[in-house]
């Protein structure tokens, strides 16, 4: 199977970072971005099948990223990092933006391999909802 | 018909009656004047004439007599007033015979004709005789005086005069019959008229009598019996008999005050009807007021339930503003903890591939001097793979940036910490203690930074100020309490723009004065007396507890004896003024107060 790409947005470089190194060992690409409009940029320039990104970010806030890349990209499956809690965003997030989990911060490596786990599941759905679609493609 | 009508018609009836009684007497009266007028007269005026013809005869025989006389005398004395008395007899004589001849009847003027015819001849014979007298010659006179011709003459002169005078006296005397018989019957007439007109006045005077009682009966009848109708209805309403029916058709005076009197009674009895919902009303209304007591006392002890409760919420919202600043706090612990938490798992997995490579080394070592030269080299190659694989390399350069990070992280979540600390001085057992309210807003600023961070831009003028005594933990509480509002206000816009607060402190002689303004909504005019009430909020329902404002009044105004001022103007801002007092003395009391509102000083929100 094709190898899949993961783009990372979030304002904080050093929670950019830890990431990096935590799925040093994971089988598929990474990308970082460090605001909604680097991650559109990327978008532009990458094939990218999974997106995780925060909510809070200055300028244009994880929200309305999610909006443009379910307008735009909807075959990325999107998820979301955020130490903000609050059940509204969550909600919001996860019906009307279409987001396949809400990853909470702090999010946890070790412990059941949640993070990286999560993230697999989020590939296996993509392999599985565009398999079909990609088969017809090629 | 109305009353007045109907007298009016009585009267009009008895007034045509009395002029159909009027003439029939005027007539009656003309009756009887009519004989007064035409027979009577009539009659008496031939009676007067045949009277006066009669005396003229008898003057004429008289005249006659003396003329005959004086013209004798004459003769025979010769004395000059005989001859005088004869000349006026003569013209008397005459004058009355010419007075007869011409008022006299027809069939005596042959008769006088006669006698002027045979007095003419006469005369002659006494006017010769008188001249013979008047020449002296007595003798002569004498002779034709005592002649026979002149006796004969005067014979039939005299007789013709009797029969005049005769027939005169007849006519008279006819006259007069037919004058009494005139009279006689005027009277019989008069009498039967009178008679009958009697008779007919007494019919009249029945019939008018009848007529008057008649009509004055009908028209009192027709007023009394409704009268009496209308009395006994009054009685029957002053007994409180309201549904008394009058029965009174009639269009007059008294129909209509019998329909007033209706009127009247139906009004009454929707007044009594009125009096009855009135009665009924007002002691429904005791009722309602008996259960408004019981309200009023539910409402009291409602009140008292309510005061306690608001103690109650004023704790849940300093609960729910520290809930809410947990929560804030929390998400700006969440990131560092986040990745520090996950460099350090990272690490974990760095260790265990630095030991296993480690394993690889000493176990090359060891096996150095027993080890065939190819045999090493192709260990060493295996572990170059490993090492490689682990991509040891990058970790090596990775493991300072590692540490750098979690160093940044732990930083962080210590600052966190300790601005928390700063913020609620819970450390500090004094609660009035002093305080540089830089400090706090600095503090403040720190711990609303998760509020405030993306949408605001946040500028401090902060002069050097003295420190002051106070509850700081109070007072920061109030510094939250107003930059979260502001904040949430501008939010509450969804602008594209940042918004701005600005935060100035200085000191003035007597205070220390700060600040807070932001470029929000503002607040309308009419909420504006307002914000500082308890459970005042303009935000929607669940989502502010209307308390924030209200407590930082209580901690600026009451217990700080400071100034709270607010200015607005909506579309342009918002800015509060807070005054401190800047000599402030620790006194017995307010130590005493401050710490009972010990349990108070985390608050904030």
């Amino acid at each position: 199977m094709k190898e899949r790409t993961i783009l990372f947005v979030d304002d904080d470089c050093v929670v950019l970072r830890s990431i990096a190194r935590g799925l040093l060992d994971e089988p598929y690409n990474v990308f970082f971005a460090k605001s909604g409009e680097e991650a559109l940029q990327i978008l532009s320039q990458q094939e990218i099948h999974v997106l995780v990104t925060d909510i809070r970010m200055p300028v244009m806030d994880g929200t309305e990223l999610l909006k443009i890349v379910t307008k735009e990209y909807p075959h990325i499956v999107k998820m979301v990092l955020s130490g903000y809690t609050n059940t509204t965003d969550l909600t919001k997030a996860i019906h009307q933006d279409g987001v396949f989990k809400f990853i909470p911060k702090p999010w946890n490596l070790q412990e059941g391999e949640e993070f990286r786990e999560t993230i697999r599941s989020a590939i296996e759905h993509y392999n599985l909802r565009n398999e079909h679609a990609e088969k017809v493609l090629n | 018909m109305r009353i007045s009508q109907r007298l009016n018609l009585g009267f009009l009836a008895i007034a045509m009656w009395a002029a159909v009684v009027g003439h029939v007497s005027l007539y009656q009266l003309s009756q009887i004047s009519a004989p007064l007028n035409i027979d009577i007269p009539g009659s008496l005026e031939s009676m007067n004439e045949t009277a006066h013809l009669e005396g003229f005869a008898q003057a004429i025989r008289y005249y006659d007599e003396v003329a005959t006389q004086a013209v004798r005398n004459y003769a025979f004395t010769q004395d000059k007033k005989w001859e005088r008395r004869y000349r006026d007899a003569k013209s008397e004589f005459d004058s009355m015979i010419t007075e007869v001849i011409d008022k006299g009847i027809e069939r005596n003027r042959g008769l006088l004709s006669n006698v002027n015819d045979t007095n003419l001849t006469l005369a002659e014979m006494e006017n010769t005789s008188i001249g013979f007298v008047n020449n002296g010659m007595a003798e002569d006179s004498i002779k034709i005086l005592e002649s026979n011709s002149y006796w004969d003459l005067k014979k039939i002169q005299e007789r013709n005069l009797e029969d005049y005078a005769h027939r005169r006296e007849v006519e008279r005397y006819e006259a007069l019959a037919n004058y009494s018989r005139t009279v006689s019957l005027a009277m019989e007439r008069t009498r039967n008229i009178a008679k009958y007109s009697r008779r007919l006045v007494s019919i009249f005077t029945i019939i008018a009598l009848v007529l008057a009682l008649g009509s004055g009966f009908i028209i009192a009848r027709s007023i009394y019996i409704p009268l009496q109708k209308l009395k006994a209805a009054a009685a029957e309403t002053g007994k409180g008999n309201l549904d008394t029916q009058i029965e009174i058709n009639s269009t007059d005076e008294i129909g209509r005050v019998a329909a007033s009197f209706k009127k009247m009674t139906d009004d009454l009895k929707k007044t009594t009807t009125s009096i009855d919902n009135l009665t009924r009303e007002i002691l429904d209304r005791k009722k309602a007021e008996q259960k408004a007591k019981l309200a009023c006392e539910e409402l009291e002890k409602a009140n008292i339930e309510l005061k306690e409760m608001q103690s109650e919420r004023v704790q849940n919202a300093k609960l729910a503003s520290i809930g809410q600043l947990a929560a804030g706090i929390a998400h700006e612990l969440n990131t560092p903890i986040g990745f520090v938490s996950s460099n350090f798992e990272t690490l974990e997995s760095y260790v265990s591939k630095m030991h296993q490579l480690l394993q690889l080394h000493s176990e090359l070592i060891s096996n150095i001097e027993d080890s065939e030269k190819s045999d090493l080299l192709e260990k060493t190659c295996a572990i170059d793979k490993s090492r490689n694989s682990m991509q040891m390399d990058f970790i090596l350069e990775d493991i300072a940036g590692l540490f750098n990070d979690s160093r940044e992280g732990l930083k962080r979540i210590t600052n966190i910490v300790r601005v928390l600390r700063d913020f609620s001085r819970i450390d500090q057992l004094g609660n009035l203690d002093t305080y540089n309210i830089n400090d706090g807003i600095k503090a403040t600023l720190l711990v609303a930074r998760n509020e405030v961070k993306y949408d605001i831009d946040v500028k401090t003028k902060l002069s050097e100020v003295p420190p002051i005594i106070c509850n700081a933990g109070q007072i920061n509480q109030v510094f939250l309490n107003l930059i979260i509002n502001a904040a949430q206000a501008i939010k509450s816009q969804k602008r594209v723009q940042k918004g701005s607060i600005e935060i100035r402190t200085y000191s003035t002689h007597d205070d220390l004065v700060c600040e807070i303004s932001d470029n929000g909504p503002g607040i309308e005019s009419d909420d504006l007396p307002h914000i500082f009430d308890p459970f005042f909020t303009t935000k929607p329902a669940g989502q502010g507890t209307g308390l924030g404002l209200s407590i930082s009044y209580d901690i600026i105004v009451s217990k700080h004896k400071g100034v709270l001022l607010v200015e607005s103007s909506v579309g342009k801002g918002t800015k509060f003024t807070m005054k401190l007092p800047l000599c402030r003395k620790k006194t017995r009391n307010e130590s005493e107060e401050s710490c009972h509102e010990r349990e108070n000083n985390i608050v904030c929100g």
